[in-house]
């Protein structure tokens, strides 16, 4: 999956971050770090 | 008296019977739609010493699915997941040195996620330690455990998400009593 892939299944406006039952979407840099880390894992599976 | 968790109807509930009881549920947490991730605050305190954490759900993506993170620590955590496939390869490690978080704390079949953690010592000042009873993904399963190299005193943890995201569900904390 590509970078841009993951962000077209997962735009930033429809994804929270959650603290306790406070939910609130990421800001830029949260998102994009996330974007990455995502993607990296989800194209690292266990072998 | 009969012993716990044995009552008879209408029996008094006393110290020594409920003294012996030995799981509390410290704190449960509603999982929102689509999070990526889910801090849990208050958990910890030295009312117990170690505690399990246990969370079903729906996620995203199958795989690989939660890493948990204690209180605002990223750095220092050190652990192994042991596992092994269905088509009976086994001995392959997933190793976590000085990681930002424990990962491959659970996996998801489809997308069914199932996490079962004991934290140990989260609210001492001393190292915590993690053990894992289940790790499921749709080729591979396992257990992992390792330590936390900080000696801070934590009330809560994250879950954070590996790839994709969580739909609800409930987590739950329970304490071991001391």
């Amino acid at each position: 999956m590509t970078i841009d892939e993951y962000k077209a299944e997962y735009p930033q406006d429809a994804v929270f971050i959650q603290v306790d039952d406070i939910e609130r979407t990421m800001t830029d840099e949260e998102y994009e770090a996330w974007v990455e880390q995502g993607v990296y894992n989800i194209n690292h599976p266990l072998p | 008296m009969t012993t716990p968790p044995d009552f008879s109807s209408g029996q008094v509930l006393t110290s020594l019977a409920m003294n012996s009881v030995g799981l509390w549920l410290v704190k449960t947490q509603t999982v929102g739609t689509a999070v990526s991730s889910v801090a849990v605050t208050g958990a910890f305190s030295t009312d117990y010493e170690h505690y399990k954490i246990q969370y079903s759900g729906t996620a995203s993506t199958s795989g690989n699915c939660i890493n948990i993170q204690l209180g605002a620590v990223t750095t220092g955590y050190y652990a192994v997941l042991q596992y092994g496939s269905y088509a009976g390869v086994g001995g392959s490690v997933v190793a976590d040195s000085n990681a930002a978080s424990w990962t491959h704390c659970a996996g998801a079949v489809g997308n069914q996620v199932i996490l079962d953690a004991d934290i140990y010592n989260p609210f001492k000042t001393q190292i915590s330690s993690i053990s894992t009873n289940i790790y499921t993904d749709s080729n591979n399963a396992g257990k992992k455990a390792g330590y936390l190299n900080s000696a801070t005193q934590f009330t809560g943890f994250t879950l954070l998400v590996a790839s994709g995201t969580i739909t609800g569900g409930t987590i739950r904390v329970y304490g071991y009593r001391n």
